[in-house]
């Protein structure tokens, strides 16, 4: 598809809900943000070479597409702001507002807002996405706001606070609260199914995955992690990946070491494969034969063979490399 | 704006805060008892000079109940779950038989939960005298091994790690460094004494070498100089470590760099066990030394740490147990269910055997954490974490 026409047309909502998970054509480039390093390290997803390290402001975490992947989204947190990086220039073109020490942070799907969590300050900050301005700030979200998962009809948010162990459900059209439920401990980051059913969210502390109800937010059930030689204390689960038919979540485990792989439907580990030491953000290839995660403790990123269920490379990155994203 | 329309929009912001809170105001209060000591010698600063030397910048106030006031404040954001409010009640008093008044007034105010920041002998007292009553007892600041072995209570919680806890720490850190010859010195203290037991004990289970335990004391005395003199004290030795048990802290202080042989330090002053310190980066503490240093401008020390650790512990007890009533939440407290997020690594939780709190110790300097014990590679058949500590094949204690 090409670049130009894609740019043209993200602009209406149909469009990126169609095609923005399906864009197969993208360049190719893994994206991945080092927190220490205050750079972005671009890497070509078929040679599986450097090409440019990029810098951004101070501490880069997580990072989001933005109309069509033609720009990439970056939290500064140190800097306060998310900066906007631009695919095809390999730029950064612009700054947008984000409240204090952005986090995580989640576009909604029709690219009107985006919101983030200000950790240090127990809020949620709401962006115009067309301004870059701040529409309002949320307060009452707990302590350490961390994991932001818009629902796939962009009514509501679900927020993770890290040290009530609780999911608050929040409205970020009107900054309203709607509920809290209490989860595991250290619930750090969530994923919606594709079906709009069930929010996942992981209990770093716990060992756990909590699975929520999407709708009326009742607790459903829980994913364990267990593995001969891998103690509870040792198992962090926190970022996820999901295939687009919803059938398959891999599940990134900390200090353990290891990605899990779980099948959705019957909430159960299939496999556990090893990557890096305290790995942490994933993220597969549109064709989903590739996941790439990165490891922060290691400053590297595995490449993961999803068939084949088994690490096939890893490439140095910079220091503390936190989240990683693909445009193919 | 005129002035009858703002306090409008004042009253409607007030009507929204409370909705948005699911009208939180309505809640129960659960007060949480705070007792300390008008005077601790724990916390004086140093007479005899103008500054407190022990401490890199100048200081106040270092009392615990600080740790305290930053939980109370988190606990708010809990309100909505625990379906509580919580509040904090604290009496300082003049020595252990003031504290049993307070707590029997305080307990007919409906109070039973309650944090102790005391020495070793103020807690037994305090705990012995206590045993038969509805109330539950959380020790932030003790170190002694006695309150957890023969002097244990079942409604007596230990927040603070044990000595042997912290001495347990060193001594998986000098093994692992292979410095397994110590030279021990001593100081004229009780809690002296106490802390050579315990790291006597600490070397004998994890194989380090006691080459000999020197007695030292505080003073120029030249006709005591070998007792007072870092080169007589450390010399005529073959050792790879010194470790230093002094409780009062000033002697200890000029031991690093001073040794006979080039020798690591460890103990009072070198390498420090400490349940927390500003420099620990990892596990969400940053975050936790950002909200203590903005509400007291101040770093953040062991004792706030174990304050604001065991009202974070009863706190979400309640929250999960999904009840205020204290037998319950005491049970909880001590089920495998407990996780608690104490900002060090593992999720915390407490030892049925002697109600000790299971936590990673920092072994530090004064400005850097070097690493956190349990040491890699120590391991336990059941958790790691019981690899410091009095564990429950050693424990004399018996509820």
């Amino acid at each position: 598809m090409n670049r130009i026409l894609l740019s043209l047309a993200s602009s209406t909502y149909i469009f990126v809900l169609l095609t923005a998970p399906v864009c197969a054509d993208g360049t190719g480039h893994i994206f991945v943000s080092n927190e220490m390093g205050n750079t972005i390290t671009v890497i070509d997803g078929k040679t599986f070479e450097v090409i440019k390290t990029i810098p951004t402001g101070e501490r880069p975490r997580d990072m989001r597409w933005h109309k069509g992947n033609t720009q990439l989204l970056i939290a500064s947190s140190g800097s306060d702001r998310i900066e906007v990086l631009d695919i095809a220039k390999l730029e950064i073109i612009d700054f947008l507002e984000a409240g204090e020490d952005p986090e995580i942070f989640s576009i909604d799907p029709s690219g009107k807002i985006l919101v983030a969590a200000n950790e240090d300050d127990n809020e949620v900050t709401v962006t115009n996405l067309d301004t870059g301005k701040r529409i309002r700030t949320i307060e009452d979200v707990g302590i350490e706001p961390e994991g932001i998962t818009f629902r796939n009809d962009g009514k509501l948010v679900f927020v993770t606070s890290e040290v009530t162990n609780t999911i608050i459900i929040v409205d970020p059209w009107s900054g309203e609260i709607l509920d809290e439920v209490l989860v595991g401990n250290r619930p750090r980051r969530g994923i919606v199914t594709p079906d709009d059913r069930e929010y996942w969210v992981t209990n770093e502390l716990g060992g756990t995955v909590t699975i929520l109800d999407a709708q009326n937010f009742e607790v459903l059930g829980e994913v364990v992690f267990e593995k001969r030689g891998m103690r509870e204390g040792d198992i962090n689960p926190v970022d996820f990946a999901m295939t687009k038919d919803g059938k398959t979540a891999y599940i990134t485990l900390g200090r353990a070491r290891h990605v899990a792989i779980v099948d959705v439907a019957s909430r159960e580990v299939t496999d556990y494969v090893l990557a890096g030491d305290r790995v942490w953000g994933a993220a597969l290839t549109s064709d989903e034969k590739f996941l790439v995660v990165t490891n922060g403790a290691s400053d590297d990123v595995t490449i993961i063979d999803t068939i084949k269920k088994v690490a096939v490379n890893s490439i140095a990155v910079g220091r503390t490399p936190h989240t990683v994203r693909i445009d193919d | 704006m005129p002035l009858f329309l703002r306090i409008v929009s004042a009253l409607l912001i007030a009507i929204s805060a409370s909705k948005s809170s699911f009208g939180n105001d309505e809640l129960p209060i659960t007060t949480i008892g705070y007792l300390d000591l008008i005077k601790d010698v724990r916390y004086e600063d140093w007479g005899i000079h103008p500054v407190d030397i022990r401490s890199a910048t100048a200081i106040v106030d270092r009392r615990a109940y600080a740790g305290a006031q930053l939980a109370v404040e988190e606990l708010k954001q809990f309100t909505r779950i625990a379906k509580t409010r919580f509040a904090l009640q604290r009496e300082q008093v003049g020595d252990a038989a003031e504290m049993l008044t307070s707590i029997n007034l305080l307990r007919k105010t409906g109070i039973q939960f309650f944090l102790i920041d005391a020495p070793d002998a103020v807690v037994a007292e305090v705990a012995m005298q206590t045993r038969d009553q509805d109330v539950y007892l959380f020790n932030t600041t003790a170190t002694g091994d006695e309150l957890r072995n023969e002097h244990c209570q079942q409604h007596l919680f230990h927040i603070a790690a044990s000595r042997s806890m912290l001495s347990d720490s060193v001594a998986q850190y000098l093994v692992a460094q292979k410095w397994n010859r110590v030279l021990v010195l001593r100081g004229p203290l009780p809690e002296d004494i106490k802390m050579t037991q315990a790291f006597q004990r600490s070397s004998a289970h994890f194989g380090l070498t006691i080459k000999e335990i020197r007695d030292f004391v505080l003073g120029n005395d030249p006709r005591a100089r070998e007792t007072n003199d870092l080169n007589f004290l450390t010399g005529n030795a073959n050792y790879d470590a010194v470790f230093i048990s002094d409780a009062d802290g000033e002697f200890s202080l000029g031991v690093p760099y001073a040794t006979q042989k080039p020798a690591a330090v460890a103990g009072a002053s070198g390498i420090v066990p400490r349940v927390w310190h500003w420099s620990y980066l990892r596990h969400g503490a940053p975050q936790v030394h950002g909200r203590f240093e903005r509400m007291h401008g101040r770093r953040m020390g062991e004792a706030d740490w174990g304050a604001w650790v065991a009202l974070k512990t009863i706190g979400m007890a309640i929250a999960r147990a999904k009840t205020t009533n204290p037998v319950e939440v005491a049970a909880y407290l001590r089920s495998d269910k407990l996780r608690i997020d104490g900002s060090k690594g593992p999720g915390l939780s407490i030892r049925p055997w002697d109600n000790q709190l299971r936590q990673p110790v920092l072994l530090t300097t004064e400005d850097w954490t070097i690493t956190r014990a349990p040491i890699k590679g120590f391991k336990h058949r059941t958790n790691d974490l019981d690899t410091i500590g009095h564990g429950e094949r050693d424990t004399t204690c018996k509820f």
